[in-house]
């Protein structure tokens, strides 16, 4: 390190220093502001003195003001992601934050669980500690539970993210078959003893089907059958396992939308079933199932014109083959 | 160009943060005939736009608005841009026309998410027309604000989108996406 570094490097920490001792003795906005600064000093000019001062930011956890713990939040994500040999110290914070008292730091904490469990999961296949891992581990899976949980919330936005959530993890925890270079259930380490890698797509197994049936239960809001269609769309374009399942269950919410939904919503709903079965039927992963996929468009109120108009050429030529090969 | 810089210019004024964007391959504006309209890349500037108006035709121009709405464009931001190409997050993307609202749910769809933050899309008609627009601005506003006075969007909106559109009459779709 050069000398002109060493001495910017002393500025920085004493500025650190500085603000630390502010943010301690300030309050409210004042100190969230603080506590920004802080986190881009130390992240970004100092982030070999995490472990010294990363235990400074996490006691604000508990501060009064919930957009200085949402700060806190987007600390421990950023740690995941760039400093993950950090997660044994702030991975318990995350358990905490996502059963926080106010709804708004709930949902920053549960949107930031889908990122630090795809980021643990990397981490762990290249941890060394054991001990450390293991520990991670089962504060991760804490967090997991506690968020799946809450599909059944009575706060709409909640049960928003948890279905995102759920989608991260299914994904996660499923083999991918493809080229993707997405991590997966694939690139878990088989060394790793604590994690079975059955039970994970077990569980992905089982989330899926409770995605699948909170999806067609009838008292579901319009913005979470949304959605949960986009989450079943998704799963269903990256692991085509799942395709035929969730066709079916797009086909019966299109006979059976819940009763609930006012005409608006009912418009909106089946416009974003039509966009997303039509983003659906241009992938390649889902050729398998072409005929199924233009028969829903078709039940769907789809014109053949408006089909031939998104549909590629080769694609509706399978269907026709089908079609024939089932009249026989 | 019309109504979302309306109400981008409203909605401004009454403090709130707001963008404004176009969804299409590029910036069309009405030429001197059907078959001829004013096409031009996103980033240029509504200066240069006006200028090229002026040129090719001052009292066609003046007559038909373009000039005083591009006049309007230019005193509230440089230059018309692209919703996909924008890298910013928003917490609710208001449409004015169906065919728009398409446009963006398709974008959110064909990209992958990144940070998970969930994107209330609204869309709300109206008119492509000087005395629409500024309706429009209006009723947006009013939307916006009763947004902005719930402590929780996302468990309200549902139900802050009906009383909503019983009350201007006229049909919303919303739905909800991911960055």
């Amino acid at each position: 390190m050069s000398k002109a570094q060493q001495n910017a490097n002393i500025q920085a920490e004493k500025q650190l220093i500085q603000r630390i001792n502010e943010a301690g003795m300030s309050e409210g906005g004042k100190r969230a502001g603080l506590l920004r600064k802080i986190i881009e000093i130390l992240t970004h000019q100092l982030s070999p003195m995490i472990p010294m001062y990363m235990e400074n930011v996490l006691s604000f956890i508990n501060d009064k003001l919930p957009e200085t713990r949402k700060i806190i939040i987007a600390f421990i994500e950023e740690l995941s992601t760039n400093f993950p040999e950090n997660l044994p110290k702030v991975i318990s914070n995350l358990q905490l934050l996502v059963t926080d008292p106010v709804v708004a730091v709930q949902k920053r904490a549960i949107q930031a669980a889908s990122v630090i469990y795809k980021n643990v999961l990397t981490w762990l296949c290249s941890s060394t500690n054991e001990q450390e891992a293991k520990l991670v581990w089962e504060h991760m899976n804490k967090t997991k539970l506690l968020i799946l949980n809450m599909i059944d919330s009575e706060n709409e936005g909640i049960r928003t993210h948890a279905i995102k959530f759920l989608e991260e993890v299914v994904l996660l925890q499923t083999a991918t078959n493809s080229s993707s270079t997405d991590f997966s259930l694939n690139n878990i380490s088989k060394s790793l003893t604590f994690i079975n890698q059955d039970a994970l797509e077990e569980e992905a197994e089982h989330i899926f089907q409770l995605l699948l049936k909170f999806h067609n239960s009838q008292h579901i809001s319009s913005v979470n059958l949304m959605a949960c269609m986009t989450t079943l769309i998704a799963l269903a374009k990256c692991r085509p396992k799942y395709l035929p399942r969730v066709l079916q269950a797009l086909g019966d919410l299109h006979t059976t939308l819940p009763p609930t939904l006012s005409q608006s919503q009912v418009n909106s709903v089946r416009k974003h079933l039509r966009i997303q079965l039509i983003s659906l039927v241009k992938q390649t992963s889902v050729n398998d199932m072409i005929p199924q996929l233009l028969q829903l468009l078709t039940d769907i109120g789809m014109t053949q014109q408006e089909i031939n108009k998104v549909v590629p050429k080769e694609k509706r030529h399978k269907r026709v083959l089908a079609l024939a090969t089932a009249s026989e | 160009m019309n109504r979302s810089m309306e109400a981008h210019a409203f909605l401004v004024k009454k403090g709130f943060k707001v963008k404004s964007f176009g969804t299409g391959e590029k910036v069309k504006l009405p030429g001197t005939s059907a078959d001829r309209p004013n096409c031009y890349e996103f980033g240029i500037a509504y200066d240069d736009i006006y200028n090229d108006l002026l040129e090719k035709d001052k009292s066609y121009y003046t007559q038909n608005g373009l000039l005083h709405m591009l006049d309007r464009n230019r005193r509230i931001k440089p230059c018309p841009e692209k919703f996909q190409a924008s890298n910013e997050i928003f917490d609710v993307v208001i449409t004015c026309e169906e065919r728009v609202y398409d446009q963006v749910i398709e974008w959110f769809v064909s990209r992958k998410t990144v940070c998970n933050q969930p994107v209330h899309i609204i869309n709300i008609d109206i008119q492509d027309n000087h005395e629409e627009a500024t309706i429009g601005a209006f009723l947006i506003s009013d939307m916006v604000t009763k947004m902005s006075q719930s402590d929780d969007l996302d468990n309200d909106i549902d139900e802050l989108l009906h009383e909503f559109e019983s009350k201007c009459h006229r049909p919303i779709l919303n739905s909800i996406m991911f960055y």
